[in-house]
């Protein structure tokens, strides 16, 4: 017992190096149980306001490029209502859309207050929470297009897995085609995403717009995520390779919108129904 | 005096610490250098802190760094392996007629080709780690070959100028 007593104090220090490390793993592991450690998020209370105070002075610096990615918004959402109010005047006369339909996305704005860049999986935070009304699962949307989901929430703040985040796969299509295929990121850019199963007889245009399509629940279908970048495609494959460069600067997001599917459970419950028989 | 040295030491690991998490880590330099500054707390330790204290001033540090990152327990791992090894490094790198008592581990004292023996191979093997798990996958090796080299200078150059800029050289 004396003996190994001495043995276990003569390697006190390599035992004490296996225990953090195993912890250390443990974290890494099991990933899913470290993020449930509610003291550990970065949506806690104590972290999610220091680095809001952080950002409360980055933001200072960064008010001329927020103040024009708003007034570039701006100017889009205006040509849309534009040509909406267009699309009315043409409009089937007797097709009258019910309430909930036309009422089914809505927008809640919030503000990034933490953002990594660094990882080969990246996150978010933002300064709203289950208080304002947040949920996991809505969609997030930045000022240029498509951000992310969100993913954990605390009664303040919430996390967002963004699209640059390997669980993050989006339902994409060609805006001048149509077609579509999954959008995910290749770890590389945080400037660039691939877009992938888009079929080798596609004749894809290097600057054709890719654009969310009606197949998600998470977000409304035509938001804009990218432009085609690079296509490259492999003389045995059946999909084109299909390089996207993101239209959301991640570097510089400040403020984003969170947009709720009030329809959203009804087409799960439908579509998990059908799965069921 | 040895109450007024820990105290010194503990509030320029808060310093490092804070530095970090309030204003390095949103710095890259062309996507790939990032600057891990707050392993300067782990490479200005004294030589008499023994390497349990050293691990457990590593894992906590690393947990913040981690914490605030929203990253899983990766930094805290990279860490405590440095922090694990840099007493036994030392003790290999000793230089002729050894280490001065009580003199702190900077450039002043003990040069600068010397630092770089000391420092370059524990920040590079802290990136290393640091990045192959966050990258955790095989395919991704040559980007986390160059964010480990690029960042391995970035985060020892901030490291060496901090000395230059708020240390002097001789016993504290």
């Amino acid at each position: 017992m004396r003996r190994l007593f001495q043995f276990l104090y003569k390697y006190r220090a390599l035992f004490v190096f296996l225990l953090l490390e195993t912890v250390c793993g443990w974290l890494i592991i099991d990933h899913n149980s470290y993020q449930r450690i509610a003291f550990l998020k970065s949506s806690s209370q104590l972290v999610g306001g220091i680095t809001s105070f952080t950002d409360d002075v980055a933001y200072y610096f960064q008010l001329r490029q927020v103040n024009e990615q708003l007034a570039e918004e701006n100017a889009r959402l205006r040509d849309e209502v534009s040509r909406y109010q267009q699309s009315l005047l043409f409009s089937v006369a007797d097709y009258n859309p019910r309430p909930e339909r036309i009422d089914q996305y809505h927008y809640l704005q919030a503000k990034v207050v933490n953002n990594s860049l660094l990882g080969f999986q990246n996150y978010l935070t933002i300064n709203k929470g289950s208080l304002d009304g947040v949920t996991p699962g809505m969609g997030v949307l930045g000022p240029r297009g498509v951000v992310g989901k969100v993913r954990y929430v605390s009664r303040h703040y919430s996390t967002i897995t963004s699209l640059l985040h390997s669980d993050i796969q989006v339902s994409a299509r060609l805006r001048s085609t149509k077609n579509f295929g999954t959008l995910s990121w290749n770890q590389e850019s945080y400037r660039k995403a691939e877009l992938k199963f888009i079929p080798r007889h596609v004749i894809v245009s290097t600057q054709d717009t890719v654009e969310t399509t009606d197949f998600n629940a998470v977000f409304p279908p035509g938001l804009l995520i990218g432009t085609v970048d690079t296509v490259n495609t492999q003389p045995n494959s059946t999909f084109h390779e299909i390089s996207v460069a993101l239209a959301t600067d991640f570097n510089d997001l400040e403020f984003v919108y969170l947009i709720e599917n009030r329809l959203r459970e009804e087409k799960d419950s439908i579509e998990l129904s059908t799965d069921g028989n | 005096m040895e109450t007024r040295n820990t105290l010194r030491h503990l509030l320029a690991s808060i310093a490092f610490i804070l530095l970090y998490v309030l204003l390095v880590r949103y710095i890259s330099l062309g996507d790939y250098a990032w600057c891990m500054v707050y392993l300067a707390v782990i490479l200005l330790l004294p030589l008499e802190v023994s390497v349990i204290p050293l691990m457990l001033i590593g894992f906590t540090s690393g947990l913040i760094a981690d914490i605030f990152g929203s990253t899983p327990g990766i930094h805290a791992a990279a860490t405590v392996l440095i922090a694990f090894s840099r007493n036994f490094w030392i003790g290999l790198i000793t230089p002729q007629g050894g280490y001065e008592q009580g003199s702190s581990l900077i450039i002043q004292n003990l040069g600068f080709i010397w630092y770089l023996t000391y420092g370059f191979p524990l920040i590079f093997i802290h990136h290393l780690l640091l990045f192959a798990l966050e990258a955790g996958n095989l395919s991704l090796i040559g980007s986390v070959l160059l964010s480990t080299v690029l960042s391995s200078f970035f985060t020892l150059g901030s490291i060496i100028l901090i000395q230059y800029l708020f240390y002097k050289g001789g016993r504290r």
